[in-house]
């Protein structure tokens, strides 16, 4: 996402994207490390192990983002959490009602993995959404 | 606290209980009666998926309740509402992560997505009572 960035942000965002760009990188090695480890012949413990580390790097990514938010000022903030709160909405609703299908009416299987990319898509829209009210 | 703000978080309690009652009332249905139409009459698939879609509307009348709840309250109050909400979107995101991982990679029973709004509900309802012992 590209956008004006003011200047007294500029040092949290700056750290924020360093974090996060690092964060994300780990996460993508040992995702992909642990999908290629579940395919050998490991006993199941080493599968389980291998399926838990990814969350790892994830909290990296959550103490980028908490370190960012304790950065920004009231105005931000409150951006922010309003984004995060509709975020949780949307995601919370959206679940439930698939739920619904998903049990009662045949729709397929969706894993539970897909809860997080969920809520950060549904965040950075709310974001954008929040930003132009506010503007 | 201020005994002004008392009174008016009250007001505002209220003011949400009615908006939340109002719009459950008409959510509920609206799912349940989707979905059992769905599962009993097979409808084309259009039907079905604007069945699926209606919930919806009722939904963000939910959401635009809290939004107002939140909205009325004070500075304070209003961060300790929207930092739980932080807390138990992030920890159930992350648990949510941690099983699916295990769901798809060590073969962990399904575990339906209908869990995952009560379980933001229960975790922001604990995240609340932690939140407002820090502040309050």
């Amino acid at each position: 996402m590209i956008e004006h960035v003011p200047d007294k942000l500029k040092p949290v965002a700056q750290r924020y994207a360093r974090e996060m760009i690092i964060a994300s990188l780990l996460y993508a090695v040992v995702v992909f490390a642990g999908a290629y480890a579940t395919r050998m012949e490991l006993p199941h413990w080493a599968i389980i192990v291998a399926a838990i580390v990814p969350i790892f790097p994830a909290l990296l990514m959550l103490r980028a983002y908490i370190t960012f938010v304790n950065g920004v000022d009231e105005f931000q903030r409150r951006i922010q959490s309003e984004a995060v709160m509709i975020a949780a909405g949307v995601t919370g609703f959206g679940t439930f009602t698939y739920g619904f299908l998903e049990e009662w009416a045949g729709f397929p299987h969706l894993p539970l993995i897909w809860v997080l990319p969920i809520l950060i898509g549904s965040w950075g829209i709310a974001l954008c959404i929040v930003r132009l009210k506010y503007k | 606290m201020t005994h002004h703000s008392d009174t008016a978080e009250k007001q505002a309690v209220k003011q949400v209980f009615r908006d939340m009652l109002i719009a459950a009332m008409v959510y509920l249905p609206v799912v349940l009666g989707g979905a059992l139409a769905i599962k009993w009459f097979d409808p084309p698939q259009w039907v079905a998926a604007l069945l699926a879609i209606a919930p919806i509307g009722p939904a963000l009348l939910i959401l635009r309740a809290q939004l107002r709840y939140t909205r009325s309250l004070d500075e304070l109050h209003r961060r300790i509402h929207s930092e739980a909400m932080m807390i138990a979107a992030i920890v159930v995101a992350f648990a949510t992560l941690g099983y699916g991982l295990l769901e798809d990679l060590a073969d962990f029973p399904h575990v339906s997505m209908l869990w995952v709004f009560p379980a933001i509900c229960v975790a922001w309802s604990i995240a609340n009572l932690f939140v407002r012992r820090k502040y309050l």
